[in-house]
């Protein structure tokens, strides 16, 4: 499943991070790569707030539609 | 025109004249709060102009 | 003479960092919580360490090549090469931090990590391994707290030594200690690729080098000159290395860095069991600060805290401005706590300062009455020639005595109306003390307070002459009454005087007496700003305009606006959609700036004193026009297309220190201030000579004004803005000027009234709008808004242009923000009088199209985009 379809409170494991090159690379250097687990703290209207690592990264949906994670 | 008048409007003029040849010199003061003093003075937010 | 050491500070944007280089050097750079706002590597020198540089570098995540903020910081890194680098390090966030550090280690050069907000660590109850990580790391690992300013100095001095020992020590072929992050099949591929490019790089860098071609950085294999065979050898390597791990060359490194941060951090981090899973204080905030349908909500309720205190009746903000206006820059103020009764012989005896001005604007207005009626009196009968003008030294007695002035009254400042009459009887002070209306005591109080004066009247109140302010109190003049004493006691010309104290003195008095309200809306902003809390309002932002088919990243810049807009439409180059950062530089100045705020603060006070409201309205119309304009933009054939991407780093939520704040205001405001003194200072004298000479040179009195060069050049243009209600020379002078610097208009208003009556601070300018106007207020309002949505002041349209890079784009930007501009206050006036019941005209009618014109534009269906950005 895509990062997009998670709700509130559910963690994941990343499997794999798609989309356009920069957005790739900007997000990895931000954490978001395979098996590094994320948790969303927050999510409406399709953004979501999510903790990676001890972070808070905001992300769209169409940026998290391109996160292909393992639901934990 | 008196003596203290002319001193007045000399010092009016002079001081306007400074005004804007350090305007177009430097750019206008810099309102946009990067800390211009630590670039040198003039602001890098207007860099280029 | 020492050998000067150049210390590079480099770590994550907020980190810390620039707070650790204002400790470090004593500077005062100006913090940003977002991307977009990064400044250009600042430096400075070491507090007591004259040959020590600290380079401060742009906050970024890695030395990829892609953003400018990375370029420059590669580009010193590793060309330029400090002899030491001072790592900061977010310590409430380790994991991520370190991937920088990784790649800043592999560097080779010496290098000193400071594990920044220990203080919170330790209270977190978390617990790091300083050792284990210097031993993974190859570097020196301290922890410091930059807030509390503990440990910072002594990271940066053991970076010093680092420096100087490395600089003894270093000699030629010797491999520093780098750390090896990676498995095995990529440290074979990079130790290939290293062979092959030994000698083309400084020894000590050379495994940085090699995991850069590892990636296929193109401007490293271009910069080190690796010709398309040798770099097909290497290719070899690197698809191998692909294969086997089945991901691409720059995933594998991301990923394998990760992995090895994550081992270390096994080892090297205990996080408190008592936290685990827990939410923070900030993702507590979060939950209501975005949520749902409370986010936007709470966005606005703070701008609207912001302008009350700013410009409300009774803030702080116009009690400042007062003062500032009426006291300090003008006529004068007493010392507070210093104010008492009249204890002089005299008609003021006991009385308080304000008690004696009320008794004296009684005895003014009987005076001045009578002396009207009296005048028109003796001229009854005369032809104009002989009329008389003055009073005369002598009084007729005998005309005298027939003299009765009716209808008489004080005008309150504001309204114009009669002040109400407040009588003494007990019932009446306990009533007003508690705030009620008065009445019922059949005292006529509350009632317009009108009398007639006649002979005998007047001759008691011409004995009240106007109270002396010192008598009452410490009384300290006002600039403004200082420089035209001294004018008068230097025997200064009446003319110079006018254009010192009308002139120049009058326009910048005019902006530097709102310098209190943006004051205000600055440290609110910058409170704001360092908390944390503006990252959520452009992850809010984002999901508002989304749905729109905007992105949040573009009104990152917007809020950057609301210093200056300068560095708004600068801030659009982080978004790298180009449609998308287009739009953001057409749409980045309808956030009111600085500038446009003290037009706000300027109308709020003359016009809108109740309605506080009024300004919070301008923040709330800018963000609207950002969306509908959006909405409108996208649907045409430029800008239509996919919306992007939004990924923002939320940092945690922060008490921000009072220096941070002061720092970040003070640096705002001093702009505002300074060009008061160079902008505004000689673009009134240049007004007040244009207004005071006709087109041949020659010097116009006073009343003459209509002669002027400004006054042909307001006309010529004013017919533009008679629809939308100001249509004078006055209105147009003043809006053009407004081009300069967008206070200016402020200042122009403040010349241009100069004859109208009204000798109060402002009372001219309300009475003109209503020379021009049935409806001032409106009229008002409708300048105001054309000021604040047209095209901003010029230094901004320069970099309007700069920024699209093309005279085409930036016309089409302008043409944009004139029509927003011209239509909005169109619409506002025309649309108001009518409902005001002003009546239907041909304006009118022409509102009514503009406004269906825009309606259309936003409402109309939306082109399907033909080609995917």
């Amino acid at each position: 499943m895509t990062l997009a379809e998670m709700k509130e409170g559910e963690r994941a494991r990343i499997v794999r991070v798609g989309g356009e090159e920069a957005v790739k690379r900007h997000l990895g250097a931000l954490g978001f790569v395979a098996g590094t687990m994320v948790r969303v703290v927050g999510e409406s209207y399709g953004n979501q707030i999510l903790a990676v690592h001890e972070s808070r990264i905001a992300v769209n949906d169409a940026t998290a539609r391109d996160i292909e994670v393992d639901k934990v | 025109m008196n003596a203290a008048s002319a001193i007045v409007l000399a010092v009016v003029l002079a001081f306007a004249a400074f005004a804007v040849w350090r305007c177009l010199r430097k750019g206008a003061p810099c309102s946009c709060g990067c800390g211009c003093k630590s670039c040198g003075g003039r602001c890098r937010c207007h860099e280029g102009e | 003479m020492e050998k000067s050491v150049k210390i590079a500070l480099a770590g994550n944007p907020n980190s810390g960092k620039t707070t650790l280089f204002n400790a470090l050097t004593g500077s005062e750079q100006y913090v940003g919580n977002w991307p977009g706002v990064t400044v250009e590597k600042k430096d400075g020198i070491l507090v007591g360490h004259k040959e020590v540089v600290i380079q401060d570098l742009p906050g970024i995540y890695s030395l990829s090549p892609y953003s400018l903020e990375e370029k420059v910081s590669r580009r010193f890194l590793v060309e330029e090469g400090p002899d030491a680098i001072l790592n900061i390090v977010d310590g409430t966030n380790i994991e991520r931090n370190l991937f920088f550090s990784t790649q800043l280690a592999e560097l080779g050069l010496p290098m000193v990590m400071a594990v920044n907000m220990m203080d919170v660590v330790k209270k977190n109850g978390d617990k790091i391994d300083f050792d284990r990580i210097a031993k993974a790391l190859r570097c020196e690992v301290v922890g410091i707290s930059a807030l509390k300013n503990e440990g910072g100095r002594e990271a940066a001095e053991k970076a010093v030594e680092m420096a100087k020992k490395t600089v003894v020590e270093k000699g030629p072929g010797k491999l520093p200690d780098v750390p090896h992050v990676f498995s095995g099949s990529v440290e074979h591929a990079i130790a290939h690729i290293e062979e092959s490019i030994q000698g083309k790089v400084p020894a000590r860098s050379i495994r940085w080098y090699a995991i850069k071609i590892f990636e296929r950085d193109r401007d490293i294999i271009k910069k080190l000159g690796i010709g398309v065979g040798e770099m097909k050898h290497l290719e070899e390597h690197i698809r191998d290395c692909e294969k086997e791990l089945g991901d691409d060359a720059e995933s594998i490194i991301t990923n394998q860095r990760y992995d090895f941060i994550k081992r270390l951090m096994d080892k090297s981090l205990a996080l408190n069991e008592k936290r685990k899973g827990k939410p923070t204080m900030s993702d507590r905030i979060d939950k209501v600060v975005t949520h749902r349908i409370l986010a936007l909500p709470i966005f606005i309720l703070s701008l609207c805290v912001m302008w009350f205190l700013a410009v409300a009746e009774k803030g702080p903000g116009t009690i400042l401005t007062d003062w500032a206006n009426d006291g300090f820059l003008g006529d004068g103020w007493h010392l507070p706590f210093s104010t008492h009764e009249c204890r002089e012989e005299g008609k003021y005896k006991g009385m308080e300062f304000e008690d004696a001005q009320g008794v004296f604007a009684r005895n003014d207005a009987s005076k001045t009455a009578w002396e009207e009626a009296y005048l028109e009196k003796l001229n009854e009968g005369k032809a104009d020639a002989e009329k008389v003008e003055e009073m005369p030294e002598e009084i007729d007695e005998k005309v005298a005595a027939g003299v009765v002035a009716k209808g008489v009254f004080v005008e309150d400042e504001e309204t114009g109306e009669p002040l109400a009459k407040e009588c003494d009887c007990e019932n009446c002070a306990k009533k007003r003390e508690s705030g009620e209306e008065c009445e019922g005591c059949g005292c006529g109080c509350g009632e317009p307070d009108i009398w007639d004066v006649d002979f005998a009247a007047y001759k008691a109140a011409k004995e009240f002459e106007e109270p002396d302010p010192k008598q009452f109190g410490v009384w300290v003049p006002g600039v403004g009454a200082l420089i035209t004493e001294g004018l008068e006691k230097a025997g200064v010309g009446d003319t110079v005087k006018s254009l010192v104290v009308d002139g120049a003195w009058g326009g910048v008095a005019t902006v530097l007496g709102f310098v209190p309200v943006i004051f205000i809306v600055f440290l609110f902003l910058a409170f704001l700003e360092d908390c944390g809390y503006m990252a959520r309002v452009a992850f809010i932002m984002d999901r508002l305009l989304r749905r729109f088919g905007l992105s949040g990243k573009s009104f990152i810049p917007m809020l950057v606006g609301k210093g200056c807009g300068v560095p708004a439409v600068m801030a659009a180059r982080a978004i790298e959609n180009e449609r998308a950062r287009r739009m953001t530089v057409i749409l980045a100045t309808f956030v009111p700036c600085g500038a446009k705020t003290v037009i706000i603060a300027m109308f709020a006070a003359l016009f809108f004193r109740e309605q506080w409201y009024v300004a919070a309205m301008m923040d709330v119309v800018g963000i609207a026009i950002i969306i509908l304009g959006g909405i409108a933009l996208k649907k045409t054939r430029f800008f239509a297309g996919e919306a992007s991407s939004f990924v923002l780093e939320l940092p945690a939520y922060h008490m921000p220190t009072v220096s941070g704040v002061w720092h970040h205001t003070w640096n705002r405001l001093k702009g505002y201030i300074l060009k008061a003194g160079l902008v505004i200072f000689p673009a009134c004298v240049f007004l007040w000579f244009v207004m005071h000479f006709d087109w041949s040179l020659n010097l116009l009195a006073d009343e003459e004004i209509e002669k002027s060069i400004l006054h042909d050049f307001g006309t010529w243009i004013a017919w533009v803005f008679k629809p939308l209600g100001f249509g004078s020379w006055q209105g147009a002078a003043a809006s053009v000027s407004a081009e300069i610097a967008k206070e200016q208009a402020t200042a122009t208003l403040k010349l241009v009234t100069v004859g109208m009556e009204g000798a109060s601070s402002g009372a001219h300018i309300q009475n003109f709008f209503a020379s021009i106007s049935e409806f001032p207020k409106l009229a008002a309002l409708s300048f105001m808004m054309f000021n604040l949505f047209v095209p901003p002041c010029m230094v901004a349209i320069a970099v309007t242009f700069r920024e699209m890079g093309s005279q085409k784009w930036g016309w089409l930007a302008i043409g944009f923000q004139l029509f927003v501009g011209y239509a909005l206050a169109l619409c506002v006036y025309q649309f108001g009088v009518l409902f005001a019941g002003g009546g239907f005209g041909v304006c009118t009618v022409m509102a009514a199209l503009v406004f269906l014109v825009c309606l259309w534009a936003v409402v109309r269906p939306a082109r399907k985009a033909a080609v995917k950005t």
